[in-house]
């Protein structure tokens, strides 16, 4: 194939990808998803200048230690777009187009330029891909670093040099620094490289230890920092995948419950996928009718010709494989789109296989009947994809919901009260994730209703006050100490089904609390102060 | 010749053993009692008015040998007048001149002739494809298959129609070979036979004629297939019509297709994987098939996938009669509904047996590895099959965790369809436990299976389950979305909960409960602590009047554990909660016992030590905000509190007064009204309530 023609593909591949990755940007997913909240809250530090973390901790709770390389691309883009919900969206909406372009890049040096436009076509319009690409969790550089990390090791194995080398290690280094689930990622390529070496479909030469050295010299620079942390706070590094790999249910059989989660990870392609709203169409399988047909007829034929590419289809089938192991030691199985994100890329190339193959059976009767089919194909795929993204899982409830779309727009009701009142919130909404970070966007004054200062002015108030209270003693207390209060909204988000707006006029503020006053307000703010804590322990 | 003879009659032997000494420990499974009953009435009167949802062959044949014994007479038994089959299934295996183990046994036996009948096709297949040794592969894994041997020795009509497909499609595999119009007139039979037994007997048919359209391509005239087809649909159309009441057989045919799902409820939500849905799974019978097939089965069929060569036409063809039945049957499975059990995909197996034996001749001919690996599988599949022995019927394989996983995965025929009745009286009888509770699938009564002191479980039992009582609790009913249709939110939890003491069958758990210490290290018995045990009841019983707060029977059971739990409490000196769970009694059910217990914990705790921390303004402030919010029980302890540190509050004392009023707690409620007097002798309300309360007698007093 002439390169403009190969130039022209590549650009078709990113057009489809941009537009599937950033059409619609501010809608869907609606709202913001608590973990990426967080990430950005944490990210904005970063951009600040406050900390440059190696790991990216939660106050004491070791169990939700993340790794920052995300949280540091954030805050690149944070710098240069605005600290703002779309600047998340985009910086992990350009991770995925990234990782499309990288792909079809791999895949042409690999398996032609054929395999590599529809496989990257198929990662690009792929549902399960554009979903992990459109929301700011750490999971979506899996995949782009699996890709990165195969395009270095083809580079070193084709070029042999020691820049090549270096650029391996390093990026092998690096991909520690994106997400637990990159971990599998050297044992896929020691059981390939072990396999192509048994093959001898690579063959090991003089210069290689030197390579090898520098490799992993690179390697080690890459992972020192990380490395340092893991030695200096061992029980912050490996909390979370102690926590997600102990079997949950006691007097049952541990290897049956790992086995059900091993099927549980293979069925998600094609009949019950993942039930977390935040990743998956709760419960729908994650590739599309097409896709899923396409992928079995490529692994059945990658298996059947597994004989005469040993190395290369191997290579396949472990990347398809083992990147599902994250979610198959999670224990309960859940959140398996996100744990197994790494898997997109083989099961993307597997249904690029299966389509390729169908093409090339048709080919032999008529070659624009294949042509036509590919083309049918392709785009059902995409009208599929489209329409279960952007129409069917973008409008559900359930992910609004797990996106704590309500408590985006609650925030906004608070700011626009914020213009003309001082507005009091709760601990609860004032400390979490979505509220501080919806703050970072857009500037609000607002204050911590908590101690008797929230409760009363010592001199003449200049605005009236709004008191944003989740816990009904203490919008009984506040009820009962100004009688005259106006109730401006009735919320309920992420449970707290008792959530009332109230506001108070600026004249009745200036008063002194009785001692009894003073003790049932110490008891209530303080109980509510205590609530907050102990949940806030999970953030 | 006589060595293979040998060979396969040994391995049919060893199928027939199995078969039926499993037959002979199952009790009466669902299907059975309709079908037998039904098939007795079929010989007996030639009127086919019983069970018309099920073509009447396999019933017939099954109620062949009870011919021979003095039975009632079909006109005796209730239900046949009325057509009611299950009634007269009742009647006839329980109020009949010979037992019921003996009448099931006997209508089992035909079964499992039609079982062997499947196994020669099979075997006599396989070798005209593979050649003997594959062939006999092939017949060993069919007469260690537990999905095979499990449906064979019933008499429902799956097996039937495995094995008369089976014999379809070889016999047109044969005449596709000799084009004699002998193998397209035994297709013919075959297929009428097939149709006689299920109504999806149809897509045997279906199969067939794609078949015969599919051996166009190999050249020959039209006409020839078209011949064959003539003769096959003649030979079938005449078989069903007089199978099924000459000359009405096929009229009766046609009625007969309507009445399908006459005795099935549809709304029943399937189960499938830990998940309910009320329209049923598309791959349901996939998965049925992918955890109830052997393991051996399963690679071989997939090495025999993996290496699969159709080199020429022939070839082609021969892989479309092999792996056509799979095909179609599953994608029928897609669409079909209700989902109950693999059953219903049961012609599917013998196939993916007859894919496997190409997969036995490569592996062999591949060298010492390739035989080394058939011999393991081998072994593999004879410990399975034994392990399982005889409880077939719950077969899964190691995908599913075996048999004891099961119930996290299919229900339904596939795992508790009635068949263990006879194990769980057996057990009972060398246990003999002192009380019995059971919830199980039974398709006929308990008692009249010999297990006669038994209660149902009750909301009780399944929220708060009593020590000292063997609760036996079939594995469709831990299942089940709701133990009780009118109230959503009661189900068993006790799969997740607890760990079952014993199994029977795999298919019934028993459960035994104890609180004591000393039972902690027992493997016969679940110790709770009773905190837990306790806490777990009412935070269940709490989420059931969530849903349904008008549930009167778990109000009660609500209330015995707050009145259980609060004397335990009291036991243990936590009076504080003692008396909390004491008032708690009294919100949900007053009594005058509950009164009184109330009025000891009231008692108890205003004697006792017990003082909240922080300054007394503030306790009494606590106090009063949570009787104001409504949370008596809460609000008393701390009213209590208060008015110990500070006597003379008197809307301590009126809040109390009041809360102990609105429980009919007379005599405390006056003597706090009058301490409000007495701080304030012109308290008019404290005065009103006394004149109120003068007259009042507490009730239980």
């Amino acid at each position: 194939m002439i390169a403009a023609a190969r130039l022209a593909l590549l650009v078709l591949v990113a057009a489809v990808a941009i537009f599937f990755r950033l059409h619609r940007i501010d809608e869907v997913p609606p709202g913001l998803f608590i973990d990426e909240a967080q990430d950005a809250v944490d990210a904005e530090s970063i951009r600040r200048g406050e900390a440059f973390p190696v790991m990216v901790e939660a106050g004491q709770v070791k169990g939700r230690t993340r790794e920052p390389m995300l949280h540091y691309l954030m805050a690149g883009v944070f710098a240069v777009a605005g600290t703002s919900t779309r600047s998340i969206r985009l910086t992990v909406g350009l991770i995925g187009i990234a990782t499309v372009v990288l792909t079809f890049l791999l895949c042409q040096r690999l398996f032609g330029t054929r395999i590599a436009a529809l496989a990257a076509l198929l990662l690009a319009v792929s549902r399960w891909h554009v979903t992990m690409s459109r929301v700011g969790v750490r999971a979506v550089l899996t995949p782009l670093f699996i890709v990165l990390a195969l395009l270095a090791l083809d580079r070193l194995v084709r070029r042999r040099t020691l820049a090549a080398a270096l650029a391996f290690g390093a990026v092998m280094g690096l991909g520690f620094y994106t997400y637990i689930a990159f971990w599998i990622v050297p044992v896929a390529l020691g059981a390939s490289a072990a396999v192509a070496l048994a093959a001898r479909s690579v063959r090991l030469q003089r210069s290689d230890t030197r390579l090898a050295l520098a490799a992993l010299a690179s390697f080690l620079i890459a992972l020192g920092p990380l490395l340092h942390y893991a030695a200096t706070r061992p029980d912050f590094f490996f909390a979370r995948s102690l926590r997600l790999s102990t079997p949950l249910r006691e007097g049952n059989d541990r290897a049956a419950e790992l086995f059900d989660h091993v099927q549980q990870a293979l069925f998600q392609l094609h009949l019950r996928g993942d039930n977390a709203p935040m990743y998956n169409i709760a419960g729908e399988p994650l590739l599309d009718p097409i896709m899923g047909v396409a992928f079995l007829v490529g692994l059945y034929g990658l298996v059947k010709t597994l004989p005469r590419r040993p190395a290369m289809h191997f290579t396949v089938l472990v990347f398809w494989l083992l990147p599902l192991v994250p979610a198959i030691l999670a224990f309960p199985f859940g959140s398996a789109a996100m744990r197994s994100i790494g898997a997109v890329l083989a099961v993307c190339l597997l249904a690029a296989f299966g389509l390729d193959t169908a093409a090339r059976a048709l080919a032999r009767r008529s070659p624009l009947a294949s042509l036509a089919f590919l083309a049918v194909a392709l785009a059902a795929i995409a009208a599929w994809n489209y329409r279960s993204y952007f129409q069917v899982w973008g409008s559900r409830a359930d992910v609004a919901g797990s996106y704590s779309a309500d408590v985006t727009r609650f925030f906004a009701l608070c700011a626009d009260l914020a213009e003309n009142t001082d507005v009091y919130l709760s601990p609860y909404m004032y400390h979490t994730p979505n509220f501080r970070f919806l703050r970072l966007e857009r500037p609000v004054p607002f204050h911590l209703l908590d101690g008797e200062a929230a409760l009363v002015a010592r001199a003449p108030a200049a605005r009236d006050r709004v008191f944003v209270v989740d816990s009904p003693p203490v919008t009984a207390m506040i009820q009962s100490l100004y009688p005259e209060h106006q109730v401006v909204a009735r919320y309920a988000v992420w449970g707290r089904r008792d959530g009332v707006v109230l506001r108070v006029g600026a004249g009745q503020l200036e008063r002194e609390l009785t001692p009894a006053e003073k003790a049932e307000a110490e008891l209530w703010l303080g109980r509510m102060r205590g609530d907050f804590e102990a949940m806030a322990r999970d953030w | 010749m006589r060595e293979e003879t040998l060979v396969a009659g040994m391995l049919l032997a060893v199928f027939a053993a199995l078969a039926v000494t499993s037959v002979a420990t199952w009790s009466a499974t669902s299907d059975e009692v309709p079908h037998l009953a039904a098939g007795y009435s079929y010989v007996q009167t030639g009127d086919f008015r019983l069970n018309p949802q099920h073509p009447p062959l396999i019933k017939a044949l099954a109620a062949m040998p009870l011919c021979f014994l003095d039975l009632k007479r079909v006109e005796e038994l209730s239900g046949w007048k009325e057509r009611r089959d299950r009634d007269f299934g009742h009647a006839f295996l329980l109020d009949n001149y010979e037992p019921l183990p003996t009448l099931l046994f006997l209508g089992r036996l035909p079964a499992i002739g039609i079982g062997l009948l499947l196994g020669i096709g099979l075997f006599l297949w396989a070798r005209d494809l593979w050649g003997f040794p594959a062939a006999a592969c092939v017949l060993f894994c069919f007469s260690l298959s537990p999905s095979l041997l499990a449906h064979v020795g019933l008499v429902t009509t799956d097996a039937g129609l495995a094995c008369f497909t089976v014999w379809a499609l070889y016999a047109l595999w044969r005449w596709s070979e000799t084009r004699s119009r002998r193998d397209a007139v035994a297709c013919g039979v075959a297929v009428g036979l097939a149709l006689l037994t299920k109504y999806s007997g149809l897509l045997t048919l279906g199969m067939v004629g794609l078949l015969i359209v599919a051996t166009w391509s190999e050249g020959r005239p039209p006409r020839v297939a078209l011949g064959a087809a003539a003769w096959i649909v003649l030979s079938a159309a005449l078989l069903v019509t007089v199978g099924y009441g000459f000359p009405k057989g096929l009229v009766n045919y046609a009625w007969g297709i309507g009445q399908i799902n006459r005795d099935f409820d549809l709304s029943q939500p399937a189960f499938l994987w830990g998940e309910h849905s009320a329209q049923g799974f598309w791959y349901y019978y996939l998965l049925a098939q992918l955890w109830k097939t052997p393991l051996p089965v399963l690679i071989l069929f997939g090495v025999a996938l993996v290496t699969l060569r159709a080199r020429d036409d022939r070839e082609r063809l021969k892989w479309m009669f092999v792996l056509g039945p799979v095909v179609v049957f599953h994608l029928a499975g897609v669409f079909y509904r209700p989902n109950i059990g693999l059953r219903h995909v049961l012609p599917v197996l013998p196939f993916l047996l007859l894919a496997a034996g190409d997969a036995t001749r490569r592996l062999a001919a591949s060298g010492r590895n390739g035989r080394i690996a058939l011999a393991v599988l081998a072994v593999w599949q004879l410990a399975g099959t034994l392990y399982t022995y005889p409880h077939f019927l719950a077969y899964f394989n190691e995908l599913a965790g075996g048999p004891a996983n099961g119930v996290h995965y299919l229900g339904d025929s596939n795992l508790e369809w009635g068949q263990d009745i006879a194990g769980m009286r057996d057990y009972i009888e060398r246990q003999r436990p002192r009380h019995v509770r059971a919830a199980v699938f039974a398709p006929l009564p308990l008692e009249a299976q010999g297990i006669r002191q038994n209660e149902p479980i009750k909301l009780r039992d399944l929220v708060w389950p009593e020590e000292g009582v063997d609760y036996f609790v079939g594995t469709g009913f831990l299942q089940r979305p709701s133990y009780l249709a009118e109230n959503p939110a009661v189900r068993f939890r006790w799969l997740e909960r607890y760990v079952p003491a014993d199994a029977i069958g795999w298919s019934i758990y028993v459960y035994r409960f104890s609180t004591d210490e000393a039972d902690r290290e027992r493997s016969d018995v679940m110790f709770v602590p009773k905190e837990r045990w306790y806490e777990d009841a009412r935070a269940q019983l709490e989420q059931i009047l969530s849903f349904t707060p008008g549930f009167t029977d778990a109000r009660r059971v609500l209330a015995r554990v707050y009145e259980e739990r609060s004397a335990w409490q009291a036991q243990g000196g936590a009076i504080g909660a003692s008396l909390d769970d004491a008032l708690r009694t009294l919100v949900l059910e007053a009594t005058p016992e509950r009164r009184s217990l109330a009025r000891a914990a009231i008692d108890a705790y205003a004697r006792s030590e017990t003082a909240v921390e922080g300054s007394t303004e503030a306790s009494c402030v606590l106090a009063k905000a949570r009787a104001r919010t409504g949370d008596a029980p809460a609000a008393v302890p701390a009213l209590l509190d208060c008015l110990r540190r500070a006597p003379e509050d008197v809307a301590a004392a009126r809040l109390l007064a009041e809360i102990y009023e609105r429980f009919g707690l007379v005599a405390l409620a006056r003597q706090e009204w009058e301490r409000c007097l007495r701080v304030e002798p012109g308290h008019g309300e404290a005065r009103a309530a006394l004149e109120r309360l003068s007259s009042a007698e507490e009730p239980g007093r």
